[in-house]
């Protein structure tokens, strides 16, 4: 008998522990497929009522939160239509963009012209497309591109990019250059880069041509769209 | 004269030995003439007895028998003889040329550094000008004289460069002066003519060689290039005769031989110059007749095929003329360099002769270890020119009395760069084979710069001594590795690795792949943008997030401070290096999209898409981290790194070039934006110790890496010119106590600060514009409340609406006992759950956030959720994400 009640308690006791462990598990499992995926904008979606005491009360009482509450725009019971955004950009829209910005503007080019900067002048990068060596080697490289010596010229142009890395008309003409080789995707590529460092509109236009050349010879149809498109634009 | 000749591996032993000479008739197998002879005195003495007729002319009769046999034995004999040594002398005869004609020596393939170019605005510091020259052994002189000189005036350098023959040009030698002025060339010109001098170079520096096995090493030297004074004391010396004879010398070998039997052992030998450089050539050293006929008779072809000065260059080069380590010295030219660090045209009278004297016995009469023996043999040569009239008597006294003028220490027999050189014979192994390399005498010229090379090296080691110093850490405990090259080539400048440069050990830059820690976020922030759905300013969770790995496995990173950040914006999160909003967004974005911008960075190693992934849980060398960095530096063009700029064979032919290759693989205005956080990682994310560092005009962008436990320190950023990774650890990957920061960028640092470069300034595309917009909300500035934020976007992603200012919130905040303007700043990252309801969730607001597609999104009754990235697997490492 005493084992009897025994067993049946410890029934009791094993059964009750095993359904608080699967209500448990099932409680934990359940979780995640109820949570939202995404943490960020899965948030709202999942304001259970202990949060929402939790969040209350520091809005209330927590003088931190008023600390930081400061600025913090309080939009809780304001809703901004789009006219009145639209409104409101139209008036200050001068004063939100700010299209000459240039966040490396001020920063000096060497040690040298930290020194300039004082009062004389500081060389823009412009005038580094004018350093006399880049140009006696442009020059020597048009005359081998010219008469077809093109890997003569191919390694001119890359011992003047090694002196200035950013001038268009360099990587414009070793577009050329690779495009004289019939290799197309580097011709596209460096004359991409031409462009990308060029503020000389027919230099762009001339790169653009040869873009559009080497893309049909390369039978890229994206990128003679691209040229197309741009020649549509700057005819 | 004698002509003790030694090869490379028993030179000792065999200095000492003399050559045999004998007559090449005495080894003559055959000798008919005195066969006819005897055969002419049988013939009479028949004649005598034939009146005899008794037993005798029986005897004679069979001896004439026997002779009609012999003799026609004997002429079968003498025309099998004569065809057999017919063929032997054609043998011979093809050997000698073909030998001759073809490659003479296997050359060692020569790899040089870049050359300096000189032009007017070149950056260059006066004292790394110095230096250069100093590695290129040009000597410090007051006055110039010749070429390899240099004298300075503080910065104005004088300079008369030896000249060099590139592939496609050559540089012809020049005395030019240098201005420096500001750390920068303002004046190059030619001090001999009035021509203008726009750019030139100087010679490389030849920083190693891969040797043949056999160990032999030379540079070979043209006739027409070395003063005469060499051949013509060599001749005198060695061969008085030389332009008499015609491959042997028979009256010095009568004199040898009587000498010889005279004295009853051999005191003098009898080999002219040509005997002497076909037995270096063909044959071993062994001392028998045979050889010996051999070699006189390969001497006379060779005199019969080639001239006498084809013959004596051959014989410059092929002398052996010391030991270098395990390495032979063979030829004058590079003896030239061994002995006297100097190019053999530069050479002095008396240090020409010593060169000739050290030709009879370079173990006997070694300058460096033998010097009183050297110089005595010294004078006798120069004693020996004055008398054949090769030298003026009246100078002789004054040379004698010049010192040996030999450097103390011979040149590294290895290379002084061993990292870097790893990395030129990794990349020349996709091109060559082994052995061409050893044996083509190729000439390889790489990228590398000696002066950042040197540089790098000694900002690794010495930052290493004062980290270990600065945490008590035991001496010579942390390591390092270090890559430097340039921006827009893509070419290797520098390999530092390890810590001990000069010693040719583990090579960590190529070789130890460590785990790279936060280095890979800049991959993550990149597909981010790319992919269009975040701005720099798009709001972040940075509170803690847990991924589910599988069922039972779940992940939860933390930042490294282990705090909840709250809400940040993208740009913040990536500046202070953030661990959950990376993990959010990269969760996100899927792994695949940035497993595929990695690749498209450059990393040539497969990725396994676990989640650690996004904080780097990747194990990667400091060459390939310089790869993804380079192409992020490059405004998202990938150029794969390469050292060797071309390759060029013995003879001054252009055998390969290594043509500069770009791609384009990201937009150029998502890395522009990714740039400009870069940059600001270094004003005022974990970098900024940069900020203070390095002056304002070194503007750069750039990541810190820490791997768990500060097992790992990184650092790689660039500048507009150089990008440059640094590692620092232990080798036995145990914690060193350092961040990124707080090591690796220290030593990045360093090495910026020495080098010139050009700032970080990248050009701003088109499609990219700038917005005031309110640095705590993100949305756009508003004069009214709060701060500006100047931010770039990309056109048409700014955000729509202006940030609101509410006078109740003023009100509220008035409640305080401190008035709202003598409040301290909001914190930018709020630890503080209101904060992020209000920035994103629970109120309407969270329909204004930013970007104008969220806001369409959310424009209905409900915001849309963002669905994550298709997972291909759903029974992957992902079941779903979700926040604690």
């Amino acid at each position: 008998m005493i084992t009897k009640h025994v067993k049946r308690s410890l029934f009791v006791v094993v059964f009750s522990m095993a359904s608080l462990l699967a209500g448990c598990s099932t409680a934990y499992y359940e979780q995640p497929r109820v949570l939202p995926v995404l943490p960020e904008i899965a948030r709202p979606k999942r304001v259970s009522p202990p949060k929402k005491v939790v969040v209350k009360k520091p809005l209330v009482s927590s003088a931190s939160v008023r600390r930081y509450s400061v600025k913090k725009p309080k939009v809780k019971d304001i809703v901004i239509t789009q006219k009145d955004i639209n409104s409101v950009l139209l008036k200050s829209g001068v004063d939100v963009e700010n299209p000459r910005f240039d966040p490396y503007a001020a920063i000096p080019d060497s040690s040298s012209s930290v020194v300039l900067d004082g009062g004389i002048s500081k060389p823009s990068p412009e005038t580094i497309d004018e350093l006399p060596a880049v140009k006696s080697l442009l020059i020597r490289a048009q005359a081998d591109l010219a008469i077809g010596r093109t890997s003569s010229a191919v390694s001119k142009l890359e011992r003047a990019l090694r002196i200035d890395s950013r001038n268009a008309k360099l990587w414009s003409l070793l577009a050329k250059a690779h495009y004289d080789q019939s290799e197309y995707p580097q011709a596209i590529s460096m004359a991409k880069k031409s462009i990308r460092y060029s503020n000389n509109e027919t230099l762009i236009g001339r790169n653009w041509a040869l873009i559009k050349k080497a893309g049909l010879q390369s039978s890229d149809t994206i990128v003679v769209e691209e040229a197309n498109n741009y020649i549509k634009l700057n005819p | 004269m004698s002509d003790k000749k030694n090869t490379p591996l028993n030179s000792d032993e065999l200095s000492e030995v003399e050559d045999i000479v004998t007559s090449s008739e005495q080894s003559l197998p055959f000798d008919e003439h005195r066969s006819l002879e005897e055969q002419t005195a049988l013939k009479t003495g028949e004649k005598t007895t034939k009146s005899k007729r008794t037993f005798f002319g029986v005897i004679f009769a069979i001896l004439r028998g026997l002779w009609r046999v012999a003799r026609i034995a004997m002429l079968v004999g003498i025309v099998i003889g004569s065809l057999f040594a017919a063929a032997y002398v054609l043998q011979q005869d093809e050997l000698v040329r073909s030998k001759f004609e073809g490659k003479r020596w296997s050359l060692p393939a020569r790899v040089f550094a870049r050359p300096l170019e000189l032009y007017e605005g070149q950056s260059l510091k006066a004292d790394d000008l110095h230096k250069e020259l100093q590695l290129l052994n040009y000597s410090f002189v007051t006055h110039l004289v010749g070429t390899g000189q240099f004298k300075r005036d503080k910065d104005v350098f004088y300079i008369q460069t030896r000249g060099f023959k590139f592939a496609e040009d050559q540089e012809i030698s020049r005395r030019i002066r240098i201005d420096i002025k500001k750390n920068k060339i303002v004046k190059l010109s030619n001090t001999e003519s009035k021509e203008p001098l726009t750019l030139m170079r100087l010679e490389p520096v030849l920083i190693g060689n891969f040797y043949p096995r056999h160990n032999e090493d030379r540079v070979l030297v043209r006739l027409e290039d070395i003063t005469p004074l060499l051949a013509k004391g060599l001749v005198a010396v060695e061969d008085k005769k030389f332009y008499g004879h015609f491959g042997v010398n028979l009256k010095s070998i009568i004199r040898a031989l009587l000498a010889n039997a005279k004295a009853g052992r051999k005191v003098q030998g009898a080999s002219t110059l040509t005997q002497q450089l076909v037995k270096n050539f063909f044959l071993t050293n062994d001392k028998s007749y045979k050889r010996k006929a051999t070699e006189a008779i390969m001497a006379l072809l060779l005199e019969v095929h080639y001239d006498k000065d084809e013959i004596i260059e051959a014989y410059l080069n092929e002398i052996y003329l010391g030991q270098n380590g395990k390495r032979a010295v063979h030829g004058f030219g590079l003896a030239s360099q061994f002995y006297f660090n100097k190019p053999i045209s530069e050479l002095r009278t008396e240090q020409v002769a010593l060169l000739i004297g050290i030709a009879k016995g370079p173990s006997v009469y070694n300058p460096r270890k033998k010097p009183n023996s050297a110089l005595k043999r010294r004078n006798l040569v120069l004693d020996i020119m004055a008398r054949e009239g090769v030298l003026d008597p009246k100078d002789i006294a004054d040379l004698k009395n010049r010192p040996l003028g030999v450097t103390k220490k011979s040149p590294p027999s290895v290379s002084p760069f061993p990292s870097y050189l790893e990395l030129v014979k990794k990349q020349l192994q996709r091109d060559y084979q082994e052995n061409d390399l050893q044996s083509e005498g190729l000439l390889i010229f790489t990228s590398m710069d000696p002066v950042i090379q040197i540089k790098a090296e000694s900002a690794l080691q010495e930052r290493l001594k004062k980290l270990e110093k600065s945490r008590r850490i035991k001496k010579e405990v942390l390591n390092g590795a270090m890559v430097v090259s340039s921006v827009q080539g893509a070419e290797v400048l520098a390999v530092v690795g390890g810590r001990n440069a000069r010693f040719a050990g583990y090579n960590r830059a190529l070789n130890a792949s460590r785990q790279v820690g936060s280095l890979i976020k800049p991959a993550v922030y990149l597909a981010a943008l790319e992919s269009g759905q975040y701005t720099l300013v798009t709001p972040i969770d940075a509170g803690p997030v847990t991924v589910r790995l599988s069922k039972t496995k779940l992940w939860q990173p933390k930042n490294y401070s282990g705090k909840d950040m709250g809400m940040v914006s993208f740009q913040q999160a990536l500046i202070h290096s953030m661990n959950t909003p990376t993990v959010r967004i990269g969760i996100t974005l899927g792994l695949e999209e940035v497993i595929t911008k990695l690749h498209m960075l450059g990393l040539n190693k497969a990725a396994d898409p676990n989640p650690s992934l996004l904080l780097g849980a990747i194990q990667l060398t400091p060459m390939e981290v310089q790869q993804i960095y380079q192409t992020i530096a490059a405004g998202g063009t990938y150029t794969p790194l390469t050292a060797i700029r071309s390759v060029m064979n013995s003879y001054g032919k252009a055998l390969r070039r290594y043509p500069l290759k770009v791609k384009q693989v990201t937009s150029e205005e998502s890395i522009y934006l990714l740039n400009y956080a870069m940059n600001k990682i270094t004003k005022e994310g974990t970098a900024q110790y940069l900020k203070n560092a390095l002056p304002k005009w070194k503007n750069s962008a750039g990541k810190t890496g820490t791997t768990n436990k500060n097992i790992d320190s990184w650092y790689a950023g660039f500048t507009g010119q150089h990008v440059v990774s640094v590692w620092v650890g232990r080798d036995d990957n145990k914690p060193t106590g350092f961040t990124g920061s707080a090591g690796a960028l220290r030593v990045w640092a360093d090495i910026v600060k020495q080098i010139p470069t050009k700032p970080f300034k990248p050009k701003r595309p088109r499609k990219i514009k700038f917005f005031n917009v309110d640095k705590t909300t993100g949305l756009l500035y508003n004069s009214a409340c709060g701060e500006a934020d100047t931010v770039p976007f990309v056109v048409g992603t700014q955000p729509t609406e202006i940030n609101e200012c509410l006078p109740e919130i003023h009100l509220e905040a008035s409640d305080a006992s401190v008035p709202a303007w003598q409040q301290p700043a909001p914190n930018t990252f709020r630890a503080n759950e209101t904060d992020r309801m209000n920035r994103t969730g629970g109120t309407p607001s969270a329909r204004i956030w930013n970007n104008k597609r969220q806001v369409e999104q959310s424009r209905g009754s409900k915001p849309k959720l963002k669905q994550p990235a298709k997972v291909e697997d759903p029974s992957d490492w992902i079941d779903k994400l979700m926040r604690r």
